[in-house]
């Protein structure tokens, strides 16, 4: 047997209709077995579930509250982190990528380093071949100084050679 | 902001019991339910005083600890497990009546019939008859309406009480 007024007694136990809602309710109870049956029943299984004792004993929730609070205690460089795995990804990827920019730039500058030296030692060198006697190629590119440098040689040899004429 | 001490232990005092006492009964057992109401406090001493208004904490650890409570139980595939568990139960008791305590054993047949509720059902009714929350209250830690509380805790106690009257044939009022 049942009776379509079950749902306002679960409601009216709960306190969660209108104070004219629940006078009607009761007036109903008043003359229906089924309902009363129904709100007895829904009250005892209302005992049972809110007399419910857990487990855990005083000690036991003392130790619990220690842990809690020790748990961050633990020394930053002891703590853990977790990333979701694209963001490791992205992290790794971007070390990696920071790692070949890195390595490339030092080469890089390595190369520019050696070339400057190499253009700072050359006058030196074509000093000293000059005062050893040999010619300055090192003013020599392409070519084209080299004809002048010639052009320049024979006409001061020209020269010389009528002073040595004389 | 990190919890003052006495502020976190007075927190912890006033919803620790509760709390283990909702998740036995949504999960039946003690061992699992205290693990995740220790793994909820400490969620909540991670997200610092203050993150949460205080009027805010105890809906947030209650949603907090569902959702742990969830995953556990979905990780294990509990579900068809607790049915055959319920099932040995009463098989046992029917042969042995006389071989447990009949609080123990109350308490252990209440666990084993709320798990049967569907999930919704079960924790909307826990919390309103343990917590005594109000169906607004229960709709927040649910993030669903308060209508669907209201049908909700309407069919669990439908349910259980035909459940229980079932098991206790012949009819014996619920005490």
């Amino acid at each position: 047997m049942n009776c379509d007024f079950s749902e306002r007694v679960s409601l009216l136990i709960d306190r969660e209709l209108s104070p004219l809602e629940a006078e009607q309710i009761r007036e109903h109870l008043t003359g229906c077995r089924i309902c009363q049956q129904v709100e007895q029943d829904f009250l005892g299984l209302r005992h049972q579930i809110k007399s419910y004792e857990p487990d855990t004993d005083p000690i036991a929730q003392r130790q619990t509250l220690w842990r809690v609070l020790a748990s961050q205690n633990v020394p930053l460089w002891r703590r853990k982190i977790a990333l979701p795995a694209p963001v490791f990804a992205l992290v790794v990827v971007a070390l990696v990528a920071f790692g070949a920019w890195s390595v490339f730039v030092r080469t890089n500058y390595q190369q520019t380093r050696q070339l400057d030296k190499r253009v700072s030692k050359a006058p030196v060198e074509a000093t000293a071949n000059a005062e050893a006697g040999a010619m300055d190629l090192s003013r020599f590119d392409r070519g084209e100084r080299a004809i002048l440098y010639k052009e320049r040689r024979s006409e001061m040899g020209g020269a010389f050679g009528k002073g040595a004429g004389r | 902001m990190t919890w003052d001490t006495q502020e976190f232990a007075a927190v912890f005092n006033d919803l620790y019991p509760g709390m283990c006492r909702f998740l036995e009964c949504m999960m039946g057992g003690s061992e699992t339910a205290q693990d995740i109401a220790q793994e909820t406090f400490v969620r909540l001493f991670r997200r610092g005083s203050g993150t949460i208004p205080a009027e805010e904490v105890r809906f947030w650890i209650y949603r907090v600890a569902r959702n742990l409570a969830l995953n556990e139980l979905n990780r294990r595939g509990t579900r068809t497990r607790l049915v055959e568990e319920v099932r040995t139960h009463l098989n046992t008791r029917a042969r042995n009546p006389e071989q447990e305590y009949e609080q123990a054993e109350q308490k252990q047949l209440l666990t084993g019939l709320l798990k049967l509720l569907p999930e919704l059902q079960r924790t909307a009714l826990i919390l309103r008859e343990q917590q005594e929350m109000s169906y607004a209250q229960i709709a927040r830690v649910l993030n669903v309406s308060e209508s669907k509380v209201k049908v909700d805790i309407h069919r669990a106690r439908m349910r259980l009480r035909a459940d229980w009257n079932e098991i206790h044939e012949p009819r014996a009022a619920i005490k």
